[in-house]
């Protein structure tokens, strides 16, 4: 082919040239002309870009937005572009986010099954992540545990899968942790309980097998511990009755073997106490006749409960 | 006045604040000083780009100078004065070229609206037609673009 009279085109432009031209064309609408050729995928998919390119079309409220209470365009896009400029995407968009509030949440997009973007870590002002019922698959991302200012975590109503990762120990400030019906499995985590700030443990419906690591002991603000229908097995530690504050324990449905320690008398606070469906053996400790706030111990299901004192009054508070 | 040629040695002589609008011109004229009566060399644009470089300099010498980028302001390639739409009304030969002499000049000004102009032709426009505008040729393997066809799914019917 003869080259007379080759007029200047698109393709002799230089790539920062077509970035500043196609930073111009709305971020969603751009990322489809990825398809056009290597030049423009390259383009599109350099961060530099992808930084002008939201720049200029995300609005400052979204910027600004320190609460998201239902998933917009801008961020459910967060969770289907290419990890290569997710983190720049999440910086943009979710700048300065301190809640993510998503119960069930109408995307606004169909929706299909999508795994923790691994940038979520970079939401550094987050203190509550509650994206509940959102059709997350795959496994919490490591990332998750380095939001130092996360309060709340809550990611029930999921398919996540996988363990627990120890690392969950950096969240210093961890108060409520709900990972309630979802697939998740391994052991509980010792580490789990140096978040000493822990208030609610919730998870439930799970497959969570393994034992309850005497280190709750640490977790001397815990009100409420629940894993009914796992797999958890073991005894029920002395040391859960050594958490001072703990009002519910709900264990119901798992493979716990043992007795009951006599150390559950000396947890005064415990108002409720669901321990049935489980292997557990042996007499009911006479300390909880001298349990002031409970008002409910149930341990019906478990063929080796032995009734061993006249509950009097207690009678109605105690299933076997 | 200020002398410049251009790659096919045409020579222009222009006003001083014409030529400023140039940063690469205004530099070179602060490095040679005001004595100097060489014409200043471009050799990366033609005699008629420079022609058209110039017209858009005239036509703009009394504009103040560019405000700072306002990340409030919502932008839009949309936004481009009457005239200077009329200015970019040429061929897209022209029109590149009219681009690269913006960037080789430095008048941010007048690539910011060749960039707007060449934006404002890809809008609306699908991946295939943007390809026969602009002579693209579709470089990908098949699984290139069955990757991106996955990658993009969520965003095509939007």
């Amino acid at each position: 082919m003869s080259r007379h009279h080759q007029t200047t085109q698109f393709s002799d432009i230089p790539l920062d040239i077509a970035g500043q031209i196609l930073a111009w064309i709305p971020p969603l609408r751009v990322i489809i002309l990825r398809s056009v050729s290597q030049s423009f995928n390259v383009c599109i998919m350099s961060p530099s870009f992808v930084r002008l390119n939201l720049l200029r079309f995300v609005p400052l409220e979204q910027r600004q937005k320190r609460v998201s209470t239902k998933p917009n365009d801008w961020e459910t896009g967060l969770f289907y572009i290419p990890e290569s400029i997710q983190a720049v995407n999440f910086r943009i968009i979710w700048e300065s986010v301190e809640e993510i509030d998503w119960l069930h949440p109408q995307f606004p997009i169909s929706h299909s099954y999508r795994n923790i973007p691994q940038s979520f870590g970079n939401l550094q002002t987050l203190k509550t992540a509650r994206l509940e019922g959102c059709n997350l698959t795959g496994c919490i991302p490591r990332t998750i545990f380095s939001l130092m200012n996360l309060v709340t975590l809550n990611l029930s109503g999921n398919t996540l899968e996988g363990s627990i990762d120890p690392s969950i120990e950096s969240l210093t400030q961890l108060e409520n942790l709900l990972l309630r019906n979802n697939k998740i499995s391994g052991h509980i985590p010792s580490q789990l309980f140096n978040c000493t700030k822990l208030k609610m443990v919730v998870l439930d419906h799970n497959e969570i097998a393994g034992a309850i690591p005497d280190e709750i002991r640490q977790c001397q603000d815990l009100q409420t511990f629940s894993a009914i229908h796992n797999k958890i097995s073991g005894n029920i530690p002395a040391a859960v009755f050594e958490c001072k504050k703990l009002e519910n324990l709900f264990l119901h449905g798992n493979k716990l073997s043992g007795g009951l320690p006599e150390e559950i008398g000396q947890c005064q606070n415990l108002k409720f106490a669901f321990l049935q469906e489980n292997s557990l053996i042996g007499p009911i400790p006479i300390g909880v006749s001298e349990m002031k706030n409970l008002r409910r111990l149930d341990v019906h299901g478990n063929a080796g409960i032995l009734r061993t004192f006249d509950f009097g009054h207690y009678t109605s508070r105690i299933a076997i | 006045m200020v002398k410049i040629t251009s790659s096919d040695n045409q020579e222009f002589t222009i006003a001083k604040e014409i030529a400023n609008q140039s940063v690469l011109i205004k530099n070179m004229l602060e490095d040679v000083g005001e004595a100097d009566d060489q014409p200043i060399p471009l050799p990366n644009v033609s005699g008629a780009i420079l022609q058209k470089v110039i017209e858009y300099a005239t036509m703009h010498k009394d504009d103040p100078p560019a405000a700072p980028e306002e990340e409030t302001r919502p932008k839009s390639s949309e936004d481009i004065e009457e005239r200077d739409k009329e200015f970019m009304n040429v061929d897209q030969g022209t029109l590149f070229e009219v681009i690269l002499a913006a960037n080789y000049l430095d008048m941010k000004n007048l690539l910011d609206l060749g960039c707007k102009t060449v934006a404002n032709m890809i809008k609306g426009k699908s991946v295939e037609e943007i390809r026969k505008t602009f002579n693209i040729v579709n470089d990908f393997t098949p699984e290139e673009e069955e990757q991106i066809r996955k990658e993009n799914e969520w965003c095509e019917d939007r």
